[in-house]
């Protein structure tokens, strides 16, 4: 919880890294002498897969209170680092903090402080912010106080529980136990109470009681209220995993930012893997509030920040459910670190909420964690409070880390060379880093290097970059080709002009028609085919002489349902890179066929019985035919919009999504048409019938999953009773 | 430094203040009086002299060189525990484990037996009590039987003594008919046997509730010594009938057991014998003593071999109740057949165990080695225990992954205690076995370290296969039960014990002996000829990587190539080039599709590498050039399983003790949990021999001399058929590893290059790589050592991980120079973004122009660093200060490395920060 950390900014920072530039690979500042290190490294690609990254921090040491030479800590709660570098431990089991040099000597230990007319103590303070002139603010939460100190550890005031003032913002019965602290350069505390949910504490610079902020709002989504109401006991009990959200950790930045983090999130994703539903949740898992309090943090990563996107949510592992965020510190280059204490980790992210590296894990080595509470960065090492071992864990960048943030202050420095030469000699270390891609892409497009900065971006899986960078390149092209390009397109539409004035093609056409009116299976199928674009322009008629003329077969009606099948994949595979919200490596032909044909053939059989009862005139050979040529809009809208996706840009986004929705609302539109003439119905008797085919639809999906359900309940049983005679035998 | 010395004077101070009041003993040497009182030599020979007591079955060492004496178990503990040189596991049915020792259940009730053998002495210990303590002691004895004894006793004292015993503790009573209503006793429900009986006893008057007391007792007694008897009420009549009418003394059901004890001394000192007891039985209507069933043999042998105290456990001693029927039911229905096998054997757990008083430290195998210091007062956190060999896969298919941890590579430990040191390696078993280490706390006063093997492992199976929810436990695996390895592992444990004293009683001191056994077991004589070549620079490159791609969403796997054949001749040419005159080159990803290659049985070299053309050339090229090429591969894990591959799964794998196919488990990385369709499988060890001859016959076309070893080396798997003969137990699978190690680098004569050896694979090794930096770091851990290093250096040439992808290339760097390894680097050719979404996105740096000139730099630097000190042994290693390092070689040269930022001073040699200094022979002294 430290406060107003100086931003020793400007030249002489940035020399440090130009050196580092110049010698890229062996310059050091500091050792790390042990780097035994029990934890692997990772980011997040935007599939929510983990993709392995060089350790950014190693462990370097493990510094308990007997190493320091004040007798072993007991259950320490938190750290603090002062503007002069100095550290303060809170020591909560033994009612002290301790107070080091920036290289761990001991100043003193602050056992009681002096209030003017008498010795103080503390009782279990758990929360500790030295602001920016060196005083110290202490959460005394045994107490039930908010201590402010001066450097000497003389009183200056104390926050007691705050009285309302009639106007009823503080809850009835409601006791100020005082957890996290923060204080900004003005003076103004937040305070963070144990349950308390109303949001931050805010006292003025007197310790007046001045409201709340950054409020979380609760609000459970209509599936949350659905699922609620139909779990059972234990589902409920399982999802109880997901904690109330409370505020857990305050840091107020030099620039008066405070950074809050939330306990747990309201994320509850459904398997272990997760996958894009956890996109947009849990996302105020972090905030940064101005000092309006309203929440400014900004999250362009694949995930807001709330630490790991993937976890188990079984019981029986280590560790279950989301990130458990307990302490957060704010950096330079509104880089900021959190904490989770669910499984040992750090999480590091930049300024736009992008993931930048992971470490740390739980575990009795030195570098795992036990009961890790607070961190702070002393220097460019990362310190952790480990209440269990009673020890602070010491971390220390590793070159890939240096490297990382160089680059960042580089780029936001303006010096766009070097940070692309820091970002590349960032992949060299880390061959998987879509940062760095998207950061050398950056740096290009600056440079105008479209064509590479394009390449760059795809590395890096940044729509936003790729589609600036392909606008200009798009641009560029125009400007470079317009005069060809605009005559080769006046010459063509003369041409074209010009043949079919000659009726060049209208013979043509009236050859191929003659041709294929002639007798065999094959023509006949052609025929067939050719009847789909006529149902295209022709509803009415098309879909009466499906039915009353044969104009269509079985046969025809499953080619175009394949072509449907092939087009959907086809869409995911082949959409241009910044349309494209698919992996396109693991586009598989046989779930995407099983994800059309499912609910088609549900469609076909629910919607056949549900006619059949509602004295519908068509068959299910009628009403598969006739549905099948339905979907052929989906066919011709969507193979020209992939091709045309490839031009466009995210600007112009919403163009391509209106063919989209027109190309979905043709088929529907031709489905519902469909209904009606193949059944012969009224306009709202087809209305009345689909709504009852969807509601029937998924009514067989979910007896479908019950049926699913019981089958793996079934086998379970039948193995488990298997293996018991096996091996009782 | 700072905080050990705190440490330390921590240390002393409590020992001060703790312990004034307990006289403080001299030193080892000097107590050797006391070390051996009431110890008989055994045997002696020129280096060590064999004590045994004869009572307690204790043996101990002096070592006649420094006068040290080594027990077997520390004096003045008063636990049972620490008075036992071997402890036993042991499985009942219905999952309960349980342990016994030699000494509470063996040597302290006299049950074992010394027997000498050439330079040594053996005890063979029954273990668990072959009948129950108060077999002897007659619940039930009619009085005329009382008299008869009592007579024959000749000794007026006993007599008086056993008279006064059966008169305070045994009732005389005697059942007498009545007709009368109101003499009647009322007697509750149980005891309607007694009906129509008046109990009386001799010179008492009884109460109702001592009535009922006796009775029962009467009906206890009665219906514990006949088998067919379950409960109290099933007691007949018939059975009593000597009582009714006649006069029988009953021994008092409340008796305090330390008073038993008395009583049966009486008995015992007044000659009643088990005859007698027998007699008694049949005359009160009970069943013949039975001898209880926990009765285990294990034998101990300690025998004097040169400087080595040799400590052996012959399997074929080991017996545990096999096929015998439960007659009381404990452990199951009555008169079931039930064995109680014995699953685990700790040998000697004291063997120089430290008081609370000792300094030094343990020396364990973790990692590179790893010294645990004596009474670090590191209490809270949990012991040391690491199996030899790492985890068996097919007994360890563990869900989770949470930390990443070092192997145990070789069977060895030892301690420090003052000056002096041991030394146990592990020369039989040591697949089995698993190191433990423990310092002194409050629930043991002593620092500990030993073996515990475990020759008959077990599992725990769930006959549920879904998580269920119980109100008692929560949420959790329901229905367990454990299920055994199908039989005993038969191989002998041994352990040899080397004793060290003055300046090398340390772990330096400790890796050079260990470094004399692998002399001694060939060690380096493969490479002997290699130490007189060039300082070797071994570079490896992965040739091709499996990437998904799709065409029309139809997912197909493609090889990516990474390395051509001609790329590697092409960086190979550069770095000779440059001035790499040694070239080792290990090559990954050549042949059948990936680095994660398909099953082995057959070679198909990559078309996108170049082909069998270029791969010949590639062949040609080293030959011309004096490269060594190690084309690499695995044996032991199959990444994958795919149709007509010569590999099934089911028949090819090894199996778990639940009989399961073994998967070599991928983790994932965020969640710690294993993702079972990323994972490939362990090939049996059955049938390794079969594959490494259809690879070899594929392989030898090429004329390759060399091969590395990914795996074969380092993990070590069981297969646990169901069938016992057809069971591959540890060391059966390590004996068949050795074999076909020996088979490749002797009969084939091929040049090994292998990654992470454990201690059996180092006599067939050319190149060792992969040798791990440091150790897991335990909490329990002080400090990493570099043990495994110092015992190969000079011997084998050998490499930590590759230095461009350690966490800190520096540091590996560094630690490169510090343990005189060679360079060692893991590059491809192709753009490092090419290795992104692929098979192997976890090598993330790759790219040899991003190393290429730093690895020809260090090269050169260190070169003459390696010239001179390549082929000696390291006589010292130490730490000088926080963060830097020296190490001595034999000619008294010595390098100094600096961790710290900052520049130090070391015997006047000035190193800078981040950087290391070759310090020429005689300029330090």
């Amino acid at each position: 919880m430290s406060v107003a950390r100086h931003c020793s900014t400007g030249i002489s920072r940035l020399l440090v890294m130009l050196v580092l530039l110049v010698n890229v690979l062996l310059v050091l500042t500091t050792a790390s002498v042990q780097a035994v290190v029990p934890y692997s490294s990772y980011v997040y690609d935007e599939w929510a897969d983990d993709v392995p990254a060089p350790q950014a921090y190693v462990p370097k040491a493990e510094i308990s209170g007997r190493d320091l030479g004040v007798g072993d800590f007991k259950a320490p709660m938190d750290i603090c680092v002062g503007p002069d570098g100095a550290i303060y431990i809170l020591d909560t089991g033994n009612n002290r903090i301790v107070h080091l040099t920036s290289d761990w000597q001991v100043v003193r230990v602050i056992q009681s402080f002096d209030r003017g007319d008498a010795e103080d103590r503390f009782r279990n303070p758990e929360g500790l912010a030295i602001s920016a002139d060196g005083d110290i603010y202490v959460a005394d939460t045994g107490n039930g106080r908010v201590l402010h100190l001066d450097s000497s550890a003389v009183l200056v005031k104390e926050i007691n529980d705050p009285k309302d003032d009639g106007s009823g913002v503080i809850p009835q019965g409601f006791v100020f136990r005082p957890a996290k602290v923060g204080v900004d350069g003005v003076g103004r505390v937040f305070v963070i109470s144990k349950g308390m949910y109303e949001g931050l504490m805010e006292f003025d610079s007197n310790g007046n009681f001045r409201g709340f902020m950054g409020a979380p709002r609760v609000t459970p989504t209509a599936a949350d209220i659905f699922w609620s109401k139909v779990a059972t006991r234990e589902q409920r009990e399982r999802q109880s995993l997901f904690l109330p959200t409370e505020f857990s950790a305050i840091d107020v930045d030099s620039r008066g930012f405070i950074f809050v983090t939330k306990q747990g999130t309201a994320a509850s994703p459904t398997t272990p893997h997760v996958v894009s539903a956890l996109k947009g949740q849990g996302k105020d898992a972090i905030m940064k509030l101005n000092p309006g309090g309203s929440d400014v943090l900004i999250r362009k990563g694949f995930f807001p920040p709330f630490g790991d996107v993937a976890f188990s949510r079984y019981p029986g592992v280590t560790a279950v459910g989301p990130s458990y965020f307990r302490d957060i510190v704010s950096r330079e280059n509104d880089i900021f670190s959190v904490l989770d204490s669910n499984r040992g980790r750090v999480f590091t992210y930049d300024g736009n909420g992008k993931l930048l590296y992971v470490f740390g894990t739980i575990g009795s080595q030195t570098g795992a964690l036990l009961g890790p509470v607070a961190l702070d960065c002393v220097g460019d090492d990362i310190v952790i409070v480990d209440s269990l071992k009673n020890v602070i864990s010491v971390y220390a960048p590793t070159i890939y880390a240096k490297r990382i943030h160089a680059a960042i202050l580089l780029f936001e420095k303006g010096f766009y060379d070097a940070a692309e030469a820091m970002w590349k000699s960032v992949l060299s270390l880390n061959a998987n880093y879509e940062l760095a891609y998207a950061g050398v892409g950056s740096a290009r497009l600056l440079k105008e290097d479209y064509v590479n900065a394009m390449r760059y971006f795809k590395l890096g899986a940044d729509r936003d970059g790729y589609s600036k960078a392909y606008r200009k390149y798009r641009e560029e092209l125009v400007d470079r080709y317009f005069g060809i390009g605009a005559s080769v397109i006046v010459i063509a539409v003369l041409l074209i002009y010009l043949v079919v004035r000659s009726g060049v093609v209208a013979r043509a056409v009236d050859r191929i028609k003659t041709w294929a009116s002639g007798s065999g299976s094959g023509k006949a199928l052609l025929r067939e085919l050719a009847f789909a674009f006529f149902v295209l322009f022709h509803p009415f008629d098309g879909f009466w002489q499906i039915k009353h003329e044969k104009k269509a077969s079985v046969r025809s009606a499953c080619i175009v349902l394949a072509l449907v099948i092939a087009t959907y994949v086809g869409v995911q595979q082949y959409t241009a890179f910044i349309f494209n919200p698919h992996d396109v490596q693991q586009v598989n032909f046989l779930s995407e066929a099983f994800t059309v044909l499912v609910p088609f053939g549900l469609w076909c059989c629910v919607s056949w019985a549900v006619t059949t009862l509602m004295d519908g005139e068509g068959t299910i050979k009628d009403i598969f035919i006739s549905s099948a040529y339905a979907l052929t809009p989906i066919i011709v809208v969507y193979i020209p919009l992939t091709a045309l996706s490839h031009v466009l840009v995210q600007e112009e986004a919403a163009f391509y999504q209106l063919f989209q929705v027109l190309g979905a609302g043709w088929a529907l539109v031709w489905l519902f048409l469909a209904t009606m003439i193949v059944h012969d119905y009224s306009f709202g008797k087809t209305a009345g019938g689909i709504a009852i085919t969807v509601v029937g639809m998924a009514f067989a999906l979910f007896c479908a999953l019950v049926f699913y359900d019981i089958i793996g309940a079934f086998t379970g049983f039948v193995s488990g009773i298997y293996r018991e005679i096996v091996f009782r035998m | 430094m700072g905080r050990r010395s705190i440490f330390r004077i921590a240390i002393v101070v409590l020992a001060i203040v703790g312990f004034s009041a307990v006289p403080v003993s001299p030193f080892l040497s000097a107590q050797a009086a006391d070390e051996l009182e009431g110890m008989t030599l055994v045997t002696e020979n020129e280096y060590l002299e064999l004590y045994l007591n004869e009572a307690t079955t204790e043996a101990a060492v002096r070592d006649k060189a420094s006068g040290v004496v080594w027990r077997t178990n520390p004096l003045n503990d008063r636990r049972d525990a620490a008075k036992a040189q071997v402890a036993i596991k042991f499985y009942a049915p219905g999952s309960v484990e349980s342990t016994m020792n030699s000494y509470t259940d063996s040597a302290a009730i006299g049950q074992f037996e010394i027997v000498p053998i050439d330079n040594g002495v053996r005890v063979d210990y029954t273990i668990g009590r072959l009948y129950d303590e108060y077999v002897l002691l007659p619940g039930l004895i009619s009085a005329s039987r009382v008299e008869e004894i009592l007579a024959r006793i000749e000794d007026d004292k006993a007599r008086k003594n056993l008279e006064s015993m059966i008169d305070r503790y045994f009732h005389l009573i005697t059942l007498v008919p009545v007709e009368n209503e109101e003499e009647k006793i009322t007697y509750s429900a149980s005891l309607k046997v007694f009906d129509g009986l008046r109990l009386e006893a001799e010179g008492k008057k009884l109460t109702t509730s001592q009535t009922n007391d006796i009775l029962r007792n009467l009906l206890g007694r009665i219906a514990g010594g006949r088998l067919e008897y379950k409960e109290i009420i099933e007691v007949q009549r018939s059975d009593f009938e000597q009582v009714i009418g006649g006069k029988v003394y009953i021994l008092d059901g409340k008796t305090p057991s330390f008073m038993l004890k008395n009583i049966l001394t009486a008995f015992e000192e007044a000659g009643y014998t088990l005859e007698d007891r027998a007699i008694d039985n049949i005359e009160n209507n009970l069943d013949p003593p039975r001898q209880r069933l926990e009765v285990f043999n294990v034998s101990l042998e300690y025998i004097l071999d040169g400087h080595e105290l040799v400590v052996r456990v012959p399997m074929d001693s080991v017996k545990f109740p096999e096929n015998v029927v439960d007659l009381d039911g404990k452990y199951s229905p009555r008169n079931t057949v039930i064995s109680l096998p014995i699953s685990a054997i700790k040998v000697l757990p004291y063997f120089g165990a430290a008081d609370t008083q000792a300094s030094g430290y343990i020396f364990v195998p973790d990692g590179s080695g790893a010294i645990i210091n004596l009474n670090s007062g590191k209490t809270q956190v949990s012991s040391f225990t690491s199996q030899v060999y790492g985890l068996n896969p097919a007994l360890h298919q563990r869900a989770e992954k949470v930390t990443d941890t070092r192997q145990v590579h070789l069977p060895v430990y030892g301690m420090k205690q003052g000056d002096a040191a041991f030394l146990a390696i592990i020369t039989e078993g040591d697949s089995l076995a698993t190191i433990e280490a423990s310092i002194a706390s409050g629930s043991g006063a002593f620092n500990t370290v030993g073996a515990n093997f475990v020759v008959r492992p077990a599992t725990t199976l769930s006959l549920t296969s879904d998580w269920q929810y119980s109100p008692q436990i929560g949420w959790g695996m329901l229905g367990k039960m454990s299920v055994l390895q199908s039989r005993m592992a038969r191989e002998d444990i041994e352990i040899r014990y080397r004793f060290l004293h003055g300046e090398d009683a340390d772990y330096v001191g400790m890796a050079h002996a260990y470094r004399d056994h692998l002399i001694g077991s060939g060690v380096g004589s493969v490479s002997r000829d290699q130490l007189d070549e060039g300082v070797p620079f071994i570079v490896g490159f992965l040739g091709a990587t499996l990437k998904r791609t799709n065409i029309l969403g139809i997912p197909r796997y493609v090889s990516i190539p990474l390395t051509t054949y001609d790329q590697v001749a092409t960086v190979a040419g550069a770095l000779q080039e440059a001035g790499v005159n040694n070239l080792a080159i290990r090559y990954a990803g050549w042949f059948n599709g990936s680095g994660n290659h398909d099953y082995p049985d057959r070679i198909r070299l990559i078309g996108v590498l170049g082909g069998e053309e270029a791969f010949g050339e590639l062949c040609a090229r080293s030959e011309a050039n004096r490269w060594e090429l190690y084309p690499d591969v695995a044996f032991v894990n199959v990444y994958r399983d795919r149709l007509f591959d010569g590999f099934r799964a089911r028949s090819d794998s090894a199996r778990t003790i639940d009989r399961k196919v073994t998967r070599s488990l991928v983790y994932d990385v965020p969640t710690f949990v294993a993702v079972e369709k990323e994972s490939g499988y362990i090939l049996s060890p059955g049938k390794l021999p079969g594959l490494i001859s259809k690879f070899m016959s594929s392989f030898s076309r090429y004329g390759i001399g060399g091969l590395s070893l990914r795996d074969l080396g380092r993990d070590l798997s069981s297969d646990y058929r169901d069938d016992p003969e057809r069971l591959i137990d540890r060391a059966q699978a390590q004996e068949i590893v050795t074999g076909q190690l020996a088979r490749m680098a002797d009969e084939l004569s091929l040049g090994l290059m292998i990654s992470g050896a454990n201690s059996y694979a180092l006599p067939f090794a050319k190149y060792v790589v992969d040798v791990p930096n440091d150790s897991s770091n335990y909490d329990i851990i002080d400090e990493s050592v570099p043990f495994y290093q110092i015992a190969l250096h000079g011997l084998v040439d050998f490499a930590g991980e590759a230095i461009n992808l350690a966490p800190d290339p520096v540091e590996a760097i560094l630690k490169t120079v510090e343990y005189g390894a060679s360079l060692y680097f893991e590059w491809m050719y192709a753009d490092s973004s090419e290795i992104k979404d692929t098979d192997h996105e976890d090598l993330y740096s790759l790219q040899y122009r991003d190393w290429f000139d730093i690895a020809v730099d260090l090269y050169k630097e260190l070169r003459p660093i390696a010239e001179a000190t390549r082929t000696q042994a390291i006589v010292d290693h130490c730490r000088v200060e926080e963060g830097v390092y020296r190490t001595q070689y034999e000619d008294g040269s010595a390098v100094i490395v600096n961790y710290n930022g900052y520049p130090v001073e070391v015997d006047g040699v000035t190193v800078d920060g981040l950087s290391y200094r070759l310090v020429e022979r005689g300029a330090a002294q």
